[in-house]
């Protein structure tokens, strides 16, 4: 299996109960998307561009009206193999506080494999380990809402991990953290994909955490506009910016540096690389 | 000003008590109030002091906090005292004036029906200082799951006490940021009468609301990613184990029943 999720030119509204099919505006259409295992894509687009919708599909919250989407070769609509898919493909929200079920870090931690129905000592094992690898072992008998916004939101990917996931997808996770949670969940998650192999899908609307992806897909009005590395993505100026959305500060910062006739070499894309590339030019 | 509070009234030690079952602990207290009414004579009622002194000396717990616990229901004891005093008319005459008559059985009763409520506060508060309430919670759905057999579904209850214990924080939270934002708006809510500041909370519920139904939704997403589907399959990663110390307390409260009963019926004329 190499292509671990596998959108098959996937058709999806948003229905109401009473609402013919034909009257709903199709949030994405057609859409065709292989992501391999192992990768970590960022996902990028204004609001309402479809991504929040793609990462649904992911784990079979919502099934797709026309077209297939397959998870490890499973298809998400079939119902038996419903909470297979949910416990390959975890998800991480936006708000930590509508995420966390229990009163005390560890029981939250818990909860996944609680559900999924494994023996005691083994969740036991399962809470420390992926407690640890968050580093947040030290705060397994807090209470959550004494715990910051980024400390939460590890808490809540330590839950994902406790279930073995094969896939976790991150759904604008670092939005409303500041720049300090956002760094921390940023880390953890790349240590996640570094070192456990997880495939990850990062939703987000920083440029700069999309930088740090092996894989960088924009979207717009359901469809995908750019699809590559983040050299390749953050070099089509013109498009992102038609698709509402920004380039890093340090790309902008070498591209208008170049325009005014500094010798700076292309796809710059983090700071440290324009410092570099303007050392050597000193 | 709400970051540092603890849902219910926990108290961190490391006693005796607080590491009985809380299955355990639970149902001796409900032993404990069946006992405290089967009670007749004052020598009984001591009996029961008794056990409720040594439990707090096993709990660790200060025994200011008890005072604390026994602060609100106060004028519950003057009330019942005072209609105690006032209907009972049996006995000696111990004071009479205008229409007020007390005698000597009046006062008993009043005094016996005292200890009795303090005592069973006491016996209460014992339970909730030594156990964490998720803990409560879950004994409490253990306790209950016979109840299955009738598809009660005691594993929802279980999990809506323990959802709603979770967000107490979170709505306390979002009450203080919804209040100042209002403030910020120029809304008064220190001034005017009572009504006039009923009337002020209402664009602080509202908000409160829509955001708790927002949340309720996104919870109900997240716990359905994790698998979630009800009491069935679930397996828990805290056990509960009965220990030899949970055997040394229930020892104990059969003691106690024993001498109790005794003393109901041997020492039954003794009385003031």
């Amino acid at each position: 299996m190499d292509n671990y999720i596998d959108f098959q030119n996937v058709t999806f509204a948003y229905l109401n109960e009473d609402e013919e099919q034909s009257s709903a505006k199709n949030v994405i259409e057609n859409f065709n998307l292989k992501i391999k295992k192992g990768d970590f894509v960022a996902v990028l687009g204004h609001n309402g561009c479809g991504k929040s919708t793609v990462a649904k599909l992911c784990n079979a919250i919502e099934i797709p009206q026309k077209g297939k989407v397959y998870v490890d070769g499973l298809d998400t609509s079939d119902g038996d193999k419903l909470y297979d898919i949910r416990q390959k493909v975890g998800m991480v929200f936006q708000n930590p506080d509508n995420q966390i079920v229990a009163t005390i870090v560890e029981d939250d931690v818990a909860f996944g494999p609680e559900n999924l129905g494994i023996e005691p000592k083994e969740i036991r094992k399962r809470v420390d380990e992926a407690l640890k690898s968050v580093s947040m072992y030290d705060f397994r008998f807090f209470e959550p809402h004494k715990l910051s916004g980024g400390q939460k939101q590890r808490v809540a990917i330590a839950g994902i991990i406790a279930m073995k996931p094969e896939c976790i997808v991150l759904d604008e996770s670092t939005a409303m953290l500041d720049p300090r949670g956002r760094k921390e969940v940023m880390n953890t998650v790349k240590m996640l994909n570094e070192e456990f192999g997880i495939t990850i899908i990062f939703i987000t609307h920083y440029m700069d955490e999309a930088v740090k992806a092996n894989r960088v897909i924009v979207m717009e009005n359901g469809k995908i506009v750019l699809d590559g590395t983040p050299k390749k993505v953050f070099g089509e100026v013109d498009i992102l910016k038609k698709a509402g959305l920004d380039v890093p500060e340090a790309t902008e910062l070498s591209l208008e540096l170049k325009k005014s006739g500094v010798g700076l070499p292309d796809n710059i894309l983090s700071m440290e690389e324009l410092f570099k590339a303007l050392e050597s030019l000193i | 000003m709400f970051r540092d509070i603890t849902i219910g009234q926990y108290y961190k030690a490391d006693s005796f008590v607080h590491k009985l079952d809380p299955r355990i602990k639970i149902l001796l207290t409900l032993w404990f109030i069946v006992i405290i009414f089967i009670c007749k004579t004052f020598f009984s009622l001591a009996l029961m002091i008794l056990l409720v002194t040594v439990s707090i000396a096993f709990s660790k717990v200060p025994f200011k906090m008890f005072l604390k616990s026994l602060k609100p229901i106060i004028p519950i004891i003057i009330f019942t005292c005072i209609i105690n005093m006032l209907y009972i008319k049996n006995g000696d005459v111990l004071l009479e004036f205008w229409k007020i008559k007390i005698t000597s059985e009046g006062l008993n009763t009043a005094l016996f029906m005292t200890i009795r409520i303090i005592t069973l506060i006491v016996c209460s508060s014992i339970l909730t200082y030594t156990t964490v309430p998720t803990m409560l919670t879950d004994a409490i759905e253990r306790l209950l799951s016979p109840l299955k057999v009738f598809h009660i579904e005691v594993h929802t209850l279980a999990m809506m006490m323990t959802l709603a214990l979770r967000f107490i924080p979170t709505l306390i939270e979002e009450i203080e940021r919804i209040t100042n934002a209002q403030k910020a708006r120029g809304a008064n809510f220190e001034s005017g009468k009572l009504i006039q500041k009923i009337k002020a909370m209402i664009p602080v519920l509202i908000p409160l609301f829509v955001s708790a139904f927002s949340r309720a939704y996104e919870l109900a997403f997240a716990m359905s990613c994790r698998c979630y589907r009800g009491g069935e399959g679930r397996t828990r990663m805290k056990q509960m184990k009965l220990s030899y110390k949970d055997l040394i307390a229930v020892f104990v409260f059969v003691l106690t029943t024993a001498g109790v009963i005794l003393f109901n019926i041997y020492l039954k004329s003794f009385s003031f």
